[in-house]
Parts: structure tokens; sequence; C-alpha cells
């Protein structure tokens, strides 16, 4: 597993060796992270990695095997009725009641959280107001688009502002400005709640969170900050040099730790190669490159440095366990 | 109280959707029909021994197949329909217990019950007003309705625990009208068994007999004893079963 460390306040949400098995299936298989109040933290994994899974059993909707998660410092299996005060939470399809109009619904539940009367009328506004809600609060929701009962889900999960959210799938299913929309109310959320998000999608992850905990057949394969987990991936070299093909790539391969992966002759530019190289992952190799260059006399028209995209992270450690 | 936001979310339901009118309707219908014909017909010089409202409240098949359709169709969606929408997963993630859940829907059922029987009372005035001064036992009415409240207080508990059961509505009614129907058939049962333990046993849950107690305006506190025993079984069955998942 990879761990990358992370300055971040003690956790909000503590998930310490939690198994779960369904239907004879280890679906999770000690997972240990953590959520710290106020952060954002992505679980990503493939499809059937056991995210949904472990939502649920956070979630007190499924119980654990094995392990322990507590919330706020309440288990959620011995004190599941406090534990699940502090979570609100947005399952993957957004399941509403399609007869109720949204105030209507959004009432109904404010009331199941406890708020009644004045308390919970305000509590609506708030949460329609913040998700974006006004234009369609007095429409059923069953002739709602996609995207306004996704947000009339997240609406419900933020009803009496409890301090953990965790969103499963926030935006699958989505057009492009309905995401843009969903993604920039779930940006606006973070500071103020602590956010648990799962997705499949890499760019959502990016998008939204700085902590990523990466799961994979109910494994947890990496966890950390992004910056660090993108920077594990390594980092590529592209240089472009005017000079012969045939001399420039042995004289790189002769430097120690480079290796060239590629290089070719730029078809629209003759006399221009274009080479990328794997191994220079520090600044000395890649002064050894320059000085290389410079000390044959080529030209040096471009040295670029492109560190590995979190897909790339990504692909490696789920394939890994294959 | 969540069994209280609940059980009014459930019974607005009832009245938000044609399901509920449509329910209503032909149950007026149909009740007023059959009164009008029990009516009809104990006012024939050949007409057996009883009162109209004793037929009414239980001593034909028709109520006994009326009720347990209008119970089928007032329980299959409670928590099967929550299930296969998903809603009962953000239902049972929220900080409500199950117990306050399985409450609140059954609440609603017996409440949308009565108000399916509250206007036949109109019937029964339209009764006394026809009939002979002082000629009707209104012990026996009371009895009647209290009785018919048992009965369908107790089938409704069997609904919402076949509706528990299962993610699929339709399912659930009809293992809902299976069960109530097995509970109807099993009294006659003790005709083909002899005397014994079991031909007691059947008897003493003959439904049929004690609905007609009942009517008859006889309260058998035994009858509640048992009718309030299943309603507590099943209650607590379904929310066993609700829990099921929170198990280890």
């Amino acid at each position: 597993m990879t761990t990358t460390q992370s300055t971040t306040p003690p956790a909000l949400l503590e998930v310490c060796e939690l198994s779960k098995r369904l239907a004879g299936r280890q679906v999770l298989d000690r997972l240990s992270f953590g959520v710290a109040a106020g952060q954002a933290v992505g679980l990503l994994g493939p499809n059937g990695a056991g995210k949904t899974t472990c939502m649920r059993v956070i979630c007190g909707y499924l119980s654990p095997s094995a392990g322990r998660v507590c919330v706020g410092g309440r288990d959620v299996v011995q004190e599941g009725l406090a534990a699940r005060r502090l979570i609100g939470y947005l399952p993957e399809s957004a399941p509403l009641h399609g007869e109720l109009r949204v105030v209507e619904h959004l009432a109904y539940r404010a009331r199941l959280r406890g708020l009644h009367g004045r308390a919970a009328r305000t509590e609506v506004e708030r949460v329609v107001e913040r998700c974006g809600l006004g234009a369609v609060a007095r429409r059923v929701i069953g002739q709602l688009s996609r995207g306004y009962r996704q947000r009339v889900g997240l609406a419900e999960a933020l009803l009496g502002a409890p301090p953990l959210l965790v969103l499963d799938e926030p935006t699958a299913g989505l057009d492009p400005n309905q995401l843009r929309e969903v993604r920039e109310l779930i940006r606006s959320l973070a500071g103020t709640q602590a956010v648990l998000l799962s997705s499949h999608v890499l760019g959502e992850v990016e998008a939204l969170c700085r902590e990523l905990v990466v799961l994979d057949h109910g494994v947890v394969v990496a966890k950390g900050p992004l910056e660090a987990l993108s920077a594990g991936g390594g980092v590529a070299l592209w240089v472009t040099i005017r000079g012969p093909l045939a001399e420039i790539r042995p004289r790189l391969e002769g430097l120690p730790g480079v290796a060239v992966s590629e290089a070719i002759e730029l078809p629209l530019e003759p006399g221009v190669v274009r080479c990328r190289l794997s191994g220079a992952n520090d600044a000395a190799a890649r002064e050894r490159v320059a000085g290389t260059v410079f000390a044959a006399g080529w030209g040096l028209q471009e040295l670029r440095v492109e560190r590995a995209a979190l897909e790339s992270v990504f692909s490696q450690l789920t394939r890994e366990r294959e | 109280m969540a069994w209280a936001t609940i059980a009014r979310r459930e019974l607005l339901a009832y009245f938000r959707t044609p399901f509920g009118w449509t329910l209503l309707t032909v149950f007026l219908l149909v009740q007023g029909y059959s009164f009008f014909l029990f009516v009809e017909l104990m006012a024939q010089p050949l007409a057996p021994h009883g009162t109209p409202l004793r037929l009414f409240l239980g001593g034909t098949l028709l109520y006994w197949l009326f009720l347990i359709m209008v119970v089928a169709l007032t329980t299959m969606r409670l928590l099967a329909e929550e299930r296969r929408s998903g809603t009962l997963e953000t239902l049972l993630t929220a900080p409500v217990r199950p117990i306050a859940i399985v409450l609140g829907k059954y609440l609603a059922a017996v409440l949308f019950y009565v108000a399916l029987w509250l206007p036949t009372a109109v019937y029964v005035l339209l009764a006394a007003w026809l009939a002979e001064r002082g000629t009707l036992d209104w012990g026996s009415v009371a009895a009647g309705y209290l009785g018919t409240l048992s009965v369908g207080a107790t089938a409704l508990a069997v609904g919402v625990l076949c509706s528990a059961l299962t993610a699929q509505p339709l399912i659930a009614a009809l293992l809902c009208a299976a069960s109530l129907a097995l509970w109807v058939l099993l009294g006659p049962l003790r005709f083909f068994v002899s005397d014994g333990p079991l031909a007691t046993l059947l008897e003493r849950l003959d439904v049929l007999a004690q609905l007609d107690d009942f009517a008859r305006g006889l309260v058998d506190s035994r009858h509640l004893l048992l009718h309030g025993s299943v309603i507590v079984f099943c209650l607590t069955a379904a929310v066993g079963h609700l829990g099921l998942r929170r198990r280890p």
C-alpha cells in the first residue's frame, strides 16, 4: 500500500480495520483511514472496489463484520443514533419521494432529524437557497430533471448542518452543466463540513478533494494528499534537441539512471529530435542531460518535466492487485 | 417523535395519490350496495335469524374478500416501495430507529383503514332511522365495529410484515393476501379434525367465529388478546427484519 504523510488534525471520521463480508464474499478487508473536520477526502476506486459498501457501513445502513467506525467519537454500531445525527448521506442514485414537492420532502426529512416548526422551516429555506433550488421548491420531485433531483438529495444531506457529509458518486449521470454546478456546490462546502466523496472518475476527485483514499478489491491500496500520490507515479522528461538522431539516442542512454523510452525525429522539422526520458526524477539527472546536449554541440530547444497524472498512478495501483 | 412524522407522511401519501381515493370510493360503493342487499334480504319473510348489521360486519364471504383485498392494497407499498425505490436507505441512515419506521407506517395504515370504515356509520344511522324505535342494539353495533377494527388492525400488521420482507409491492400484496386467506380458512378446518388439542387450538384461532361474537355484541377479551399478540409479533418481526442489515 502507498501511504503518504499528511498533516491533518484528529479525525472526525475514524475507520479502523473495517471488514465486511456480504453473501460469502469479502467486500471490505481491514480498511483504515480517517477524515478530519472540514476536510474533503475522495474515496477512489474502480467499479466493485467496495466504495458504496464502505459508505453504507459508515452511515449505519450495514454493520461491519469486523473493525470499528466512529463518527465524532461515537461508534456507528454501539451509538448508532448519536453517530447518524452527525452524518448527512447522499446515496448513489439520490432516492427521493417522487410524489412530494421539494419543500415537502425536505420538511419531512428535517422533522426526522429532530427539527420542528419554525426551526424546520428555516433550515429548509437555508438548504433550498444553498443548493439553488428556489426555482423548483414548489415542484413535484418526480417531474424534476436528474440534476435537480441530485441537488435535492444533496440538500437533504445538508439538513441540520451535520459535520460529516458522505456523498456516494454525487455527480453520476449528470450532464456537463449539471456536473459543474454540483461540483461548485460541493466545493463551497469544504472547510465548513467534512466531506467523504466516492467516485470512480478521477477528474471528479481531483477537482474536489485534496486527500485521497484509493480502494481496490476492498483493500486500501493508497492514501494521502493528492499531490503526494501523483508524485509517487514518477516523472517523465521531454527533451527537444537539434541534432542527429543516430547519435543522440546512444549518448543519452549512456547517462547513469536515465532511460530513453521514446526518440523520434519530428516529421515537419528535419534534424530536430524529440525524446522522452524516464528515470530523470531529480534535478541532477536533468542537469546531466542538458550538459550532454551542450557538450555535443547540439541545440537544446526544449526541456520539460511532466509529472505522471493521477490516472496513471490509479491504473498502476489498481492493476497491481489483478 | 419520528414515528408520528412518518405516520403523518404516510397518511398524507394515501390521500395525495389517486390510489387512496379510488380505494375509498370503491370500498364505499361496494359496502353501500352490500348493506342495501342485506337490509333487503333480512326484510324477507323467510330471512335467516339475525340482523343486517351482523351480516354487514363479518357475516359473509364478501366481507372477508374485501378485507383481504383492502389490507393487501393498503400495506403492500409501505416498506416494499421504500426498499424498491432506495428511500429505505436514507430512512435507515437518518437518526431514526427501525421501530419508529414500522410503528409510523403501521399507524398510518390503521388510520386509513378507520377512514375507510368511518363513512359506513351513515348506513347504520340510516338503518336506525328506518327501524322501529328501540329495535337497534347500539351495544352490538359498537362491538361489531370494535371487532372490525381489531381484526383489521391484526390483518394490517400481517401486511406490514409482508411489505418488510420484499422489495416488490406486488409480491408483498400476494404474500399478505395468501396469509390472511389462510387465517380465515384456519377455523373451518376444525370440522375436519377429531376433538383434541388441535381442534381446540383451531377453534381459538377461528377468526370467523371471533368476528361473529363481536357482531352479536359479545366482546371477548381473549379475542382482543390474541389479535394484540399477533400485532406485536408481526411488528416486532418487521422491525427485526429491517435491522437485519445492521447485524455483522
